[in-house]
């Protein structure tokens, strides 16, 4: 495990989010907008980004609540929309699980996209554990803050759910997605994904994301055990 | 109905997230990314030989029914050991194919 002083090493993990926290300050307007246009308290807008802290799980349950969907079905599709993690945490198992039952607890509820794509690449030896803290802990504190500007922006300016502020969603995941498509694999793991996606929204398909989703992991794992694009 | 739905969604995903690093669960993953093989580590077991030789992901057999892994399943290591009564006989099974080979 890396030995840096920890101040020093939160400092640089703090610093190394906050453009991707920018990124995403739309999307925490947006959530504390639209908590407030659907009929949430203050209080419960801001307790559903300091506890969840799941930016796309917020907004689609926040959707089925105004849609009068019941607790089963938006506890469900939290499960669902946030299963990522799963595969974050089993690829951080090595580094994360090491560590003693505060910091674990602490680093795993801060394991956000952003957090993996900032930490994911360290090993046992490189990872520093002060670091990760200072990345996960900076994005909490941003999120919920522009969680809370939406909030007050949401009372005071209507009609902010309509001006497009939803594209950050993507503009966010492509900028997190990009430097990992390295290999003709990604690519065409990539390429299935988005030219399905496409294709089956433009056929109303309900589960169109999640099948394009599955096609395209399917058909970048065939390429790898094809051998496609391996010198 | 609202706090219920918060707290809810908020257990739903600090499990999701949580999960895999916890120590206690009984899954041990290994990846090798672009390695020729997979080495085993000094107390890993064989049973997973054929993971073993391919290089790909390996799973600690030590403490789960190898069936699991043959399957290559990996999530459902996790649900094993959530299954009550799963413990005992896991150790059981673990003994008997390590003794064969």
């Amino acid at each position: 495990m890396s030995t840096a002083l920890p101040h020093y090493a939160f400092t640089r993990g703090a610093i190394a989010v906050i453009p991707l926290s920018l990124a995403c300050a739309p999307w925490g307007l947006l959530a504390g907008s639209m908590a407030i246009d659907a009929q949430f308290t203050p209080l419960q807008a801001q307790g559903l980004s300091a506890i969840v802290f799941a930016g796309a799980a917020q907004l689609v349950a926040i959707g089925m609540v105004k849609s009068g969907a019941s607790l089963i079905s938006i506890v469900l599709t939290t499960l669902l929309l946030t299963s990522q993690h799963l595969l974050y945490g089993m690829h951080m198992r090595p580094t994360l699980s090491s560590l003693n039952t505060r910091w674990r607890m602490s680093l795993g509820f801060l394991l956000t996209d952003e957090f993996f794509a900032l930490v994911n690449h360290y090993d046992r030896q490189t990872f520093n554990r002060w670091y990760a803290l200072g990345v996960g802990l900076t994005f909490y504190l941003i999120w919920n803050l522009f969680t809370l500007a939406g909030i007050v922006l949401g009372k005071s300016i209507p009609g902010l759910d309509q001006l497009g502020l939803e594209f950050s969603i993507a503009a966010t995941f492509i900028a997190l997605i990009t430097p990992v498509v390295r290999d003709v694999p990604t690519v065409v793991c990539v390429a299935v994904a988005l030219l399905c996606s496409v294709w089956l929204s433009y056929l109303h398909w309900e589960s169109a994301v999640v099948v394009s989703g599955v096609l395209g992991m399917s058909a970048g794992f065939a390429c790898k055990r094809l051998g496609v694009g391996q010198r | 109905m609202i706090y219920l739905m918060i707290v809810a969604m908020g257990l739903v995903v600090f499990f999701n997230r949580y999960l895999f690093i916890e120590p206690r669960l009984p899954v041990r993953l290994n990846y090798f990314p672009g390695g020729p093989s997979a080495q085993p580590e000094p107390d890993q077991p064989l049973p997973a030989g054929r993971y073993l030789r391919r290089g790909v992901d390996v799973l600690d057999t030590q403490r789960i029914d190898h069936r699991v892994i043959e399957h290559g399943a990996v999530l459902s290591a996790a649900l094993v050991a959530l299954i009550p009564g799963q413990k005992k006989a896991r150790g059981v099974a673990g003994r008997r194919e390590t003794s064969k080979k």
